[in-house]
């Protein structure tokens, strides 16, 4: 075999060599003084490296950092996401609304609705008299908005007026949660 | 220890105290980085604090099929090219021959240090290399520094530079020649 290449030394040096390979460098370098001299000198050089005194950043460098780091900024993309998710969510039960008030199947969910809602009254007419209270304002709300609806879209729905504007509120109140929930997940980071 | 991939979901969901950790893991290791390449240790400072500011508002776009630690790196990179632009100092493109202090005035070594014993332990030896170092190219030297400072592999900062495991290993190579040249009557 002739003599080793520097490329070669080093790769046998960092390991980097095949078993074969490794095995002919070894055997050359049994009986070659010369190139045993030049890795000797190669491998005092990579030992030397190490000694090289390290940078180390001072004491206080992360708390230094973390006074310095802010929430991360919405994105356009971020904002666009949830704009849609909230824009799809409002669309899909706006159409279940309408599709359920002009349709008969429709009607076994607003009879399941309808004894749900009943269930609740029944609670909130048996709870304290505030609420009761309270009840009456938001059925007095409801009654209003609907007729403003039924005026507006000229709608004649199955269900009951109640029902329709407590969806619509139920929808609202859900994208409300749905948005601010992103918002704090992906916009604000949710930075405590 | 918590993987750097779970620390940087954390982090982006509000965990500032995973964001900490990762600090606390790599703050020596960027410093000590940028400070072998750049050779100067307030600048490396600055840097490093600059490198942890921008990552942590780029976490969101680290993609976790890849290294974190590759991520950092090639951020740490890219402020050290920036730098090099703004002094204007050249680096070298891939296909572009490589000669000896290209690009870059090397500091001046008061005589007395080149002429050294025949043998010296190997931490004296560590500082000769230490100034052999700053006579190197710049774009050599982080390489070197990538490989036998940081001990990164030549994939790893073949991904960093965006270069061919080839042409890494070429320079580190390059670097290595130039750095025993400098240093051939002291080892």
């Amino acid at each position: 075999m002739k003599c080793l290449d520097p490329a070669e030394m080093y790769a046998y040096l960092e390991e980097e060599l095949t078993d074969k390979k490794k095995a002919d460098v070894k055997s050359h370098l049994a009986s070659c003084r010369k190139c045993r001299q030049s890795l000797k000198k190669k491998q005092r050089m990579l030992e030397a490296v190490k000694k090289i005194p390290r940078f180390k950043t001072p004491r206080g460098f992360v708390n230094q950092i973390m006074s310095k780091i802010e929430p991360v900024k919405p994105s356009p993309s971020e904002w666009f996401k949830a704009g849609a998710a909230a824009a799809i969510f409002i669309t899909v039960v706006s159409l279940l609304f309408f599709a359920f008030s002009k349709q008969g199947l429709a009607d076994f969910s607003v009879n399941s609705f309808q004894s749900a809602m009943n269930l609740s009254q029944e609670a909130l007419v048996t709870s304290i008299k505030f609420l009761k209270f309270f009840y009456a304002l938001i059925h007095m709300f409801f009654q209003l908005i609907g007729l403003i609806l039924k005026s507006v879209l000229s709608v004649t729905p199955v269900i009951s007026t109640e029902i329709q504007i407590f969806s619509i509120f139920f929808g609202i109140l859900t994208a409300v949660t749905v948005i601010l929930s992103l918002k704090q997940k992906y916009i604000l980071g949710d930075k405590r | 220890m918590i993987e750097d991939k779970v620390l940087v979901k954390k982090t982006i969901k509000g965990d500032d105290k995973s964001f900490e950790m990762i600090v606390k893991k790599y703050e020596n290791t960027i410093i000590n980085y940028i400070g072998q390449t750049i050779r100067n240790y307030n600048l490396a400072l600055e840097f490093t604090q600059e490198v942890f500011l921008k990552a942590y508002k780029a976490l969101h776009t680290f993609n976790p099929k890849y290294s974190f630690k590759t991520w950092l790196f090639k951020i740490a990179s890219n402020h050290i090219i920036d730098h090099w632009r703004k002094k204007k100092i050249e680096y070298i493109s891939i296909d572009h021959p490589i000669k000896e202090n290209e690009g870059y005035a090397p500091p001046q070594i008061e005589s007395n240090e080149m002429i050294a014993p025949q043998r010296l332990e190997l931490r004296e030896l560590g500082k000769k290399i230490e100034q052999a170092l700053s006579l190197l190219p710049p774009r050599l030297r982080e390489l070197f520094v990538c490989r036998h400072i940081n001990d990164l592999s030549y994939q790893e900062i073949a991904e960093i530079k965006n270069l061919p495991v080839g042409t890494v290993k070429n320079r580190v190579f390059q670097a290595k020649e130039l750095l025993r040249t400098h240093l051939e009557e002291k080892l």
